[in-house]
C-alpha cells in the first residue's frame, strides 16, 4: 500500500493504546520540541505522524523507543512507564527503532550480514535461530544477493531495507520508523512499504508507528504553471500558459514543432525566466539556482546532452556526480540503471558507436541516475524508429506506475500521446485543450486522437 | 496518512523476557563488530601501531638528559702553572669544550648573554701563590641558570671537577674519600633510561586515544542509538568496545618491547613475564581512560585533544618519569600515586634495568589492579543509557 490514504484516527478500537504519552514536553536548550503532547496509538495499527521537518516527530518517538529520557509529562509503551528503567529494560525487547537519517544507527563498513548479526547477538536468539530469520528477512526484502556488501556501499533503499532488517530481527510488537523515506527513490518507497504490508500481515499483532515528512507522498500536485509567458522581442512564443501536473501522471504536448512546448518545458525547469506567470515544482516556486529541487527532477532534451568522448559509463557517472550522488552509491546506482534500461552490454562503449535508440535510452538512464521524481523529457523519441520507441514507452510507463514518477512529454507523434493520462493541445503559445486522451477524442467526435488534432 | 489494515488483534501481553545485566555475548557483540571496523579501517590501524613506533624513536633519541659539550670559558687572572692545571681538569673532560679566554666582566657578560658559554670560571690573581701558602682561595663558577635543571646538572660537573682536582693535589692527605658507583645503568646513558619510561607514555596515550574516538566516533554517527534502544547494558557496551583496543594495545607493547630490545639495544634484565602482566593491566587501565574521558566529549577533534592532555599532563609530569614521585608536593603528589603511569613505570624500570622479579613489583601491581574497576565504575556512572 501507500501510506497516506487512510484517516489517522482510529474510531472505534476498543483495544488499549500501545502508546500513550500524557502531557509531554520537550525542550533543547531555548528550542521546544514538544508542548504538552497528549496522544493515544492504538495497537495493532499502523499510524502516520505526518509533518515537515522541525516539528517535533522525531523527539515523539525517540521517547516512545526510550532513546531519549522523558523531561515533563508521562509516556507510557507497551503497557509500562518509560521513564522507568525497569520497563525499559523489560520492554527494549518487543521494541524495534529505526533513527532518522537513512542508516545512521548501521555501520558502513560492516557487512549486511554483520549488521545483522551484530543486531541479532544483541537481542539474543541462539545461533540457529538468528541464522533462520536473517535468512527469512534478507530474502523478503530482496538483501539476499548482497550478503556480503558494506552497508556504506548501498544504494539508499537498500540501506533503508537493511534498516529495517535490522531492526525486525528480534521479532518486535512495536515498530517506530523515524521518516523511513527520506532520501529514497520512488520505487524503493514504494516497496518498502509493500514490505511493510507484508510484515504486518505475517505478524498481525505488531504495531507501526511512522513519521514521515513526505507531504507530497499524501497527494497532490507535481507541477503548477500559472500564466506562463514567454517574449522574445515582438514575438510572443509561449502565451498565459496554465495547467497543473499530478503526482505521478504521465502529461503529453503533443503538436507541431513550433508551437512553444520546448520553451514551456525550459521555463518549469529553470532554463529560461518566464517574461510573465509563474511555475511550482513540487510546491516550490521553479528557481533555477534551487538544488533542492533540481535534484529532483530529471531533464532530456531533443538534442540528447551526452559527452561524445565519455563512454556510457562515464557519462552516467558524470551525472551522477553532479547531482552531487554520494560517491560510494555510484557504482552500484550505475549497475541498477544500465540494467534497467538495457546499456549493460555497451557500458563502455561510446555513444556515437550506440544506434540511436540506445542512445535514448542512455539519455534517459543519464536523466533518472539520480532518482528524480520528476521527469521532463523534451521529444525524446524524434527520430527513432517505432520499435525502439515502443520500448521507450514500456520503460516510460513502468516508472510513472511503479516508481510513481511524474512525467512530462513533449512529442510530434499524435499516436504517442495515447500513452499519456492526459495531454494539452498547443498551437502558436497558446494551450487549446488539456483533458484526457480519449475525452479529447469522444468531444471532437473523432476515430482517433490524430483525427481529433487535425479536425 | 497511513490507513489501518483490517481490524487486527492487540499485541499478545507476554510476560516480560528476562533481561540480564551482564550477558556477554552482547558484549561481544560489540567486540567483534569494533574489531570488524577496526581491521576494515587500515588508516586508523596502521597508525595506532605506526605512531608508537614513531614516537618511541622521537622520545627515546629526543629527550635526552646528558650534559655535553658544555661550552666554558675562564678568566684566569693568575696566569701561573697551578692556574693553567686547574683549567686543563676541565678542558680536558668530555663534558666541556673550552672557548678563547675572557678578558673582562664585560666580554663574559656579553659571551653569556649572547649564548656563547654556559660557564665561565675566575681564577683570582695569587691563586698558585695562595695554595702554595695554604691560604683559602676562592674561584668564581658563573653558570647561565635560565635553564635551571641543566644549571644544576652544570654546578655538580663544576663542583665534581673541582673535588677531583683537589684530591689530585691532595691525595696523600685525604683520609676519606667518596667513591659514586652509578648502578644498573653504569654509564648514566640517556637511552637505557628513557626507552622503559617511554614505553608507558605510549601504552598510555593511543590505546586511550583510540577508544576514547570508538565511543566519539559512535555519538557523531548516531550509531550510538543501539546502545539508547537495544537491551545492551552500559558495562556490557564499555567492556566490548574496550577489549579489541587492550588487544591492540598489547600487540603494540610486544613490538615496543622488541624494538628497545633489538634496535635501541636496552637488555631487559628482568622477568619478561612480569613486565607483560603489568602491561596488561595498564592497558586495561589506559583504555579506560579513554572511556572516561569519551564520557565528555562530543566530536573526534575534542576527544583527540581532550585525551592527549587528560593522559599527558599527569604522565610526563606526576609519574616519575623526570623527577621521582617521592620528590613531588600536595597535589601532584596525590595525582602521582594514584595514576597508572607511575606503577608501570616503577615495573617497566625494574624489569628491563633492575632484573627485578614478579616478587620485587608486586607493590606496584595493586594500584594498577584497583585503577581498572574504579576506571570503568566511573565510565558506567557517567555513561547515559538514554539521549538527552
Amino acid at each position: 500500500m501507500s501510506p497516506p490514504d487512510g484517516p489517522v484516527a482510529m474510531a472505534g478500537r476498543d483495544a488499549a493504546p500501545v502508546v500513550r504519552l500524557t502531557g509531554v514536553s520537550q525542550r533543547y536548550r531555548k528550542t521546544i520540541a514538544l508542548d504538552a503532547v497528549s496522544l493515544d496509538i492504538p495497537s495493532g495499527c499502523m499510524v502516520g505522524l505526518i509533518g515537515p521537518d522541525g516539528v517535533g516527530k522525531s523527539s515523539l518517538l525517540s521517547l516512545v523507543a526510550g532513546a531519549r529520557a522523558v523531561q515533563a509529562g508521562k509516556v507510557e509503551a507497551l503497557g509500562g512507564d518509560m521513564a522507568e528503567p525497569e520497563h525499559r529494560r523489560a520492554v527494549c525487547t518487543r521494541i524495534a527503532y529505526m533513527p532518522q537519517g537513512l542508516g545512521r544507527n548501521l555501520y558502513a563498513t560492516l557487512s549486511v550480514a554483520e549488521n545483522l548479526h551484530f543486531f541479532g547477538r544483541l537481542f539474543g536468539p541462539g545461533r540457529a535461530e538468528r541464522q533462520r530469520r536473517i535468512a527469512d528477512l534478507t530474502e523478503s526484502t530482496g538483501l539476499g544477493p548482497f550478503l556480503d556488501r558494506p552497508a556504506g556501499k548501498l544504494s539508499s533503499g537498500m540501506k533503508q531495507k537493511l534498516g529495517l532488517c535490522c531492526a525486525l530481527i528480534h521479532d518486535p510488537d512495536l515498530l517506530i520508523l523515524d521518516e523511513p523515506t527520506t532520501g529514497v527513490d520512488p520505487l524503493s518507497r514504494r516497496q518498502f512499504w509493500e514490505l511493510i504490508d507484508r510484515i504486518r500481515q505475517a505478524r498481525p499483532g505488531m504495531s507501526v508507528v511512522v513519521a514521515t515528512a513526505y507531504m507530497d507522498e499524501a497527494a497532490g500536485v507535481a507541477i503548477e504553471a500559472q500564466g506562463l509567458t514567454m517574449r522574445f522581442g515582438d514575438f510572443t512564443a509561449v502565451d498565459d500558459v496554465s495547467f497543473r501536473i499530478e503526482w505521478g501522471e504521465i502529461f503529453g504536448f503533443p503538436g507541431s514543432n513550433v508551437c512553444g512546448k520546448s520553451t514551456t518545458m525550459k521555463m518549469l525547469t529553470g532554463l529560461l525566466q518566464p517574461t510573465e506567470g509563474q511555475a511550482w515544482l513540487f510546491g516550490h516556486e521553479v528557481d533555477a539556482n534551487d538544488l533542492e529541487t533540481r535534484r529532483r527532477v530529471g531533464y532530456m532534451s531533443q538534442a540528447f546532452s551526452l559527452y561524445r568522448e565519455l563512454t556510457v559509463r562515464q557519462n552516467l557517472e558524470l551525472h551522477a556526480r553532479l547531482f552531487q550522488m554520494p560517491e560510494p552509491e555510484i557504482p552500484g546506482r550505475i549497475a541498477e540503471s544500465a540494467a534497467r534500461f538495457g546499456l549493460e552490454d555497451v557500458i563502455d562503449t561510446l555513444p556515437a558507436a550506440l544506434p540511436l535508440g540506445q542512445r535514448q535510452r542512455l539519455s534517459l538512464a543519464v536523466a533518472m541516475i539520480h532518482q528524480p521524481a520528476m521527469l521532463i523529457l523534451d521529444e525524446p523519441t524524434s527520430g527513432v524508429d517505432p520499435v525502439a520507441r515502443a520500448g521507450f514507452w514500456r520503460i516510460m510507463i513502468d516508472l510513472a506506475r511503479h516508481d510513481r514518477v511524474t512525467i512530462f512529454i513533449s512529442t510530434h507523434f499524435m499516436n504517442e500521446a495515447e500513452h499519456c493520462d492526459r495531454i494539452s493541445l498547443m498551437h502558436a503559445g497558446r494551450v487549446l485543450v488539456s483533458d484526457t486522451p480519449q475525452a479529447l477524442v469522444e468531444q471532437r467526435g473523432a476515430a482517433s486522437l490524430e483525427d481529433a488534432f487535425v479536425g | 496518512m497511513l490507513g489501518p489494515a483490517a481490524a487486527l488483534p492487540a499485541p499478545q501481553e507476554e510476560a516480560p523476557r528476562r533481561q540480564r545485566f551482564f550477558d556477554p555475548r552482547r558484549m561481544f557483540s560489540y567486540s567483534r563488530r569494533e574489531a570488524l571496523e577496526l581491521r576494515r579501517d587500515p588508516i586508523r590501524l596502521t597508525l595506532a601501531v605506526l605512531d608508537s613506533v614513531i614516537l618511541m624513536f622521537v622520545m627515546g633519541y629526543g629527550i635526552s638528559m646528558d650534559v655535553e659539550d658544555l661550552t666554558f670559558a675562564v678568566l684566569d687572572r693568575d696566569q701561573t702553572t697551578t692556574s693553567r692545571d686547574y683549567t686543563l681538569e676541565h678542558s680536558g673532560s668530555r663534558y666541556f669544550i673550552e672557548q678563547p679566554p675572557i678578558t673582562d666582566y664585560a666580554d663574559l657578560d656579553r659571551r653569556m648573554r649572547a649564548g656563547e658559554i654556559s660557564l665561565a670560571i675566575e681564577i683570582p690573581p695569587g691563586f698558585a701563590r695562595d695554595i702554595a701558602r695554604g691560604r683559602p682561595v676562592q674561584i668564581g663558577a658563573w653558570i647561565d641558570g635560565a635553564m635551571p635543571a641543566r644549571a644544576e646538572t652544570v654546578r655538580g660537573y663544576v663542583q665534581g671537577m673541582h673535588a677531583l682536582w683537589l684530591s689530585g693535589r691532595t691525595k696523600a692527605r685525604a683520609p676519606v674519600n667518596i667513591e659514586t658507583r652509578f648502578r644498573y645503568n653504569p654509564d648514566l646513558e640517556s637511552l637505557v633510561a628513557m626507552v622503559p619510561a617511554v614505553i608507558p607514555i605510549l601504552l598510555l596515550l593511543l590505546p586511550a586515544m583510540l577508544t576514547a574516538l570508538s565511543v566519539v566516533r559512535e555519538k557523531e554517527l548516531g550509531s550510538i542509538v543501539n546502545l539508547y534502544a537495544t537491551p545492551t547494558t552500559k558495562l556490557e557496551f564499555l567492556l566490548g568496545k574496550q577489549l579489541p583496543y587492550v588487544v591492540l594495545a598489547m600487540l603494540n607493547f610486544l613490538l615496543l618491547t622488541l624494538i628497545a630490545v633489538t634496535l635501541f639495544g636496552v637488555p631487559l634484565t628482568g622477568s619478561f613475564w612480569t613486565l607483560a602482566l603489568g602491561a596488561l593491566f595498564y592497558c586495561f587501565a589506559a583504555t579506560a581512560m579513554g572511556l572516561l574521558i569519551s564520557s565528555f566529549m562530543r566530536s573526534q577533534i575534542a576527544a583527540i585533544f581532550g585525551t592527549a592532555i587528560v593522559t599527558m599532563m599527569p604522565a610526563l609530569q606526576f609519574s616519575g618519569l623526570l623527577d621521582p614521585v617521592s620528590s613531588l608536593e600536595g597535589a601532584g603528589a596525590v595525582v602521582g600515586q594514584v595514576f597508572p603511569t607511575t606503577h608501570f613505570l616503577t615495573i617497566s624500570r625494574g624489569v628491563f634495568s633492575k632484573a627485578l622479579q614478579f616478587g620485587d613489583l608486586s607493590g606496584a601491581f595493586i594500584p594498577l589492579l584497583i585503577a581498572v574497576p574504579v576506571l570503568t565504575g566511573l565510565c558506567v556512572l557517567l555513561l547515559k543509557k538514554q539521549d538527552g
